[in-house]
């Protein structure tokens, strides 16, 4: 067994091995050369740090934005939790698994791993969850997916559920910026990919693995990775963010039961990095930076459902709106939309029959943000999808890719018949890292999502799930899920 | 180019044994008797222990007969255990012994889900493995070389073909599994033999969960393995696509399976297994096959 590496009393880390070398931070050549005499490979140097910090105090900030990482997926799994694509979930699930538990508050029971599958889908489904913009990871539904099925099974501390969801998150988010951007522009739907391990890394710390155990989940993990991009659209996409939570919940339950390899499969030559991506940085993954800062603290939560790049373009249409007030289509000749050449990419659908399509299509939301000022989940239904006006400004609306528009920015220039334009420039859209949702409007968008299904309770839900940890397990608040 | 994706759903739903000759028939027939027979003999190795203990004991709505020991599995431990255990005694071997563990425990388990004929599993067999040997082919040698795990590519969409064939599911719904075992199709290449061995389990109940999710209404993305964020695209870019359908439904590979075991022996064994009806009409369609020529 290794020995682990710990905060020292200035709050810096350090790497200590048998009786106590010291590693000066950012000495790398003093890290290199204890890293060459441990004999540990990259992997278990990342989990043996992962699971040293599941024993120490999480930063203030860092729980603060854990618990708004998991308020914001729980409402969004509870908000989907009824839809006709859980409803086959379940169906399937019930065939295939045995009955264990109930999630979401459904009646059916299923296993843990059809059930952590029915979380991260549901939580991923509506495609209003989170997002770490650099990586454009959805990081919070397969974490929670994984720990809240796990702890419907196992008495998890509160303290537990916590570092499980916190570190599964930074865990997964660190594995994605290792391979930014080349993973993701080959193609892979990062979410499955790099799902899995933060599933994998969360439930190893609920079921309490050791640094060899969790290295052996992580590393059973690599080989259960999936999510390809050419699923967008269809139910498949929110079934990577589910199948994430169930592989990575089994990769932790194998490697506690014994199951390893001999070999360092995230980083080999031939591994998972190696594999998924044409290059890769594996600082991001070293000892020495983790816990030092935590990108957790980047993650971002969605004000709209669908694509969050195409969120600047459907602000500046719904500001539109509100300065111009409802549109007259047989005044409007057409509608521009500068932005992001990323936009078009990956949101760039023009043809849209179903309300899933219409979140990977911009100028879908744009439409429905111009003539209703609104951009919520009643205007990505199947119903509005195909509703004659919507159609009608959709096909005379255009996306103009400009290198100039960041990310977060996005023009809408409505060009009227008479000649004369309207238009607004969105430079930091809300819910980016620069405006984020305030805890004010995450809890309205939890009670939006929550109360239809859940009358009564959305409110206790929303204060539990911001308490994580404060005396709040997973069990708790499936208490009031499951509450008649 | 052709829709891949279509064009293998269709063969696969309109398939029936008198579109196999009599060699094809053998080869399935082979590697049914040698998944199960190795199973069997795999059944009580450490590795399939702790599956089980990982995977649980909770009985469900639907339990079915696993091999060996007589006890009832819920479907997806079934198909993982025996396609684990098949695949232990096969770690070394060509392609087409290690991919028929994922082929054959799959479409075994989805035959008791399903009024399966015995030669529908026949069928069922030979698709699964026809079409993961094509995909294998299509993938090319720098596929295996960068490091990934066929079995774990192209085994999961021959297993998944076999999955939807033995249990029926239409045209459309097979293509929609097909998506979702498309985007599942991943596996590194390990030297070890557990993760080797549970990989094949994971792709033949991911197959098994594929189908049963499109037979429940799930869509599917339209060309998942020929498209341009596909299987591969991703895993295999300077793969070619047609050739996975090249002649498909006339023409068949030639499997080399090893060490099959005599069928009578296999048959009177599985009589004793209550719930293994449809390998026992399997096994006595083929035999009944082979005396009538």
């Amino acid at each position: 067994m290794v020995a682990l590496g710990s905060y020292e009393s200035h709050g810096e880390y350090s790497w200590r091995r048998g009786s106590g070398v010291g590693m000066a931070q950012g000495d790398p050549d003093r890290y290199q050369q204890t890293r060459e005499e441990s004999n540990m490979t990259a992997l278990e140097e990342f989990a043996a740090r992962i699971v040293s910090l599941a024993n120490e105090p999480l930063p203030d900030a860092v729980i603060h934005e854990t618990r708004r990482c998991f308020a914001n997926v729980l409402g969004t799994a509870l908000g989907a939790s009824h839809s006709h694509e859980i409803d086959a979930l379940y169906r399937a699930g019930a065939v295939l698994g045995g009955a264990e538990i109930s999630v979401l508050g459904r009646g059916e029971m299923l296993d843990r791993y059809f059930a952590a599958s029915a979380l991260g889908f549901a939580a991923h489904f509506d495609d209003f969850d989170d997002t770490h913009l650099e990586t454009v990871i959805h990081p919070g539904a397969a974490t929670m997916g994984a720990l809240y099925a796990l702890g419907m099974c196992m008495d998890v501390a509160p303290d537990r559920a916590l570092a499980g969801m916190a570190l599964g998150v930074e865990a997964q988010l660190r594995i994605g910026l290792a391979m930014t951007p080349s993973h993701y522009d080959l193609g892979w739907h990062i979410t499955g990919t790099c799902g899995v391990i933060g599933a994998a890394v969360g439930a190893g710390i609920l079921l309490g693995l050791d640094e060899q155990q969790l290295a052996h989940a992580v590393q059973i993990a690599t080989t259960m990775s999936l999510g390809q991009r050419e699923a967008f659209g269809t139910p498949v996409k929110p079934y990577h963010a589910g199948k994430a939570s169930a592989n990575g919940l089994l990769s932790a339950v194998l490697a506690q039961q014994g199951v390893s390899d001999a070999s360092d499969l995230l980083t080999d030559d031939h591994g998972y990095f190696a594999l998924l991506a044409d290059s890769w940085n594996t600082s991001w993954i070293e000892p020495q930076d983790l816990g030092r800062h935590w990108v957790i603290l980047d993650n971002t939560y969605k004000p709209f459902p669908c694509g969050i790049v195409a969120h600047p373009a459907i602000e500046a249409a719904t500001k539109l709106h509100l300065e111009f007030g409802a549109l007259n289509l047989a005044e409007v000749e057409r509608v521009s939309v500068a932005c992001n050449p990323l936009v078009v990419e990956l949101m760039g659908r023009r043809v849209v029959a179903t309300g899933l399509e219409a979140r990977f299509c911009a100028i879908h939301g744009v439409a429905v943000g111009l003539l209703t000022g609104l951009a919520g989940l009643a205007e990505f239904s199947d119903a509005i999808s195909v509703d004659p006006s919507v159609v009608l400004l959709r096909d005379r609306t255009t996306l103009v890719p400009d290198e100039h528009h960041s990310r977060q920015a996005a023009t809408v220039t409505i060009h009227l018949n008479d000649g004369t334009t309207r238009a607004h420039h969105v430079a930091q859209a809300e819910g980016s890292k620069e405006r984020p949702l305030t805890d004010a409007q995450l809890r309205e968008k939890f009670l939006a999502l929550v109360v239809a299904y859940f009358p009564g309770r959305a409110e206790l839900l929303w204060q539990l799930a911001m308490q994580l940890g404060d005396g709040v397990s997973f069990i708790d608040i499936d208490h009031v899920v499951r509450a008649r | 180019m052709s829709n891949v994706t279509e064009t293998i759903a269709s063969v696969c739903a309109t398939s029936s044994i008198s579109d196999l000759d009599g060699r094809i028939v053998e080869h399935a027939v082979r590697s049914l008797d040698r998944v199960l027979s190795i199973g069997v003999t795999k059944q009580r190795d450490p590795l399939i222990a702790r599956i089980d203990r990982a995977l649980g004991s909770h009985p469900g709505p639907t339990m079915i007969e696993g091999i060996g020991p007589s006890r009832r599995y819920v479907p997806s431990t079934a198909t993982l255990t025996i396609a684990s255990a098949s695949a232990l005694g096969n770690i070394g071997t060509a392609f087409s012994n290690q991919v028929s563990s994922a082929v054959v425990a799959s479409a075994f388990v989805a035959a008791q889900l399903s009024d399966c004929s015995g030669e529908q599993l026949i069928v069922a067999i030979a698709l699964g493995c026809e079409v993961a040997e094509r995909i294998r082919l299509a993938l090319g040698e720098a596929h295996v070389a960068r490091g990934w795990d066929p079995v774990g590519t192209a085994g999961r969409i021959g297993a998944t073909c076999a999955t939807s064939t033995a249990l029926g599911i239409n045209m459309g719904q097979i293509h929609d599994a097909l998506g979702f075992a498309s985007t599942m199709a991943a596996g590194i290449r390990v030297a070890g033999g557990e993760l080797a061995a549970i990989g094949a389990g994971k792709a033949a109940a991911d197959a098994l969960e594929a189908a049963m999710l499109a037979r429940e209404g799930l869509i599917g993305p339209p060309e998942p393995i020929a498209g341009r964020r596909g299987l591969m695209a991703l895993t295999a870019p300077e793969g070619i696509p047609d050739k996975i359908v090249e002649g498909f439904g006339q023409h068949w590979h030639d499997f080399a399976i090893l060490e099959p075991l005599e069928l009578e022996e296999v048959v009177e064994h599985l009589s004793n297994e209550p719930g293994c009806q449809s390998i026992v009409a399997a096994f006595h369609a083929c035999i009944e096959r082979e005396i009538s020529g």
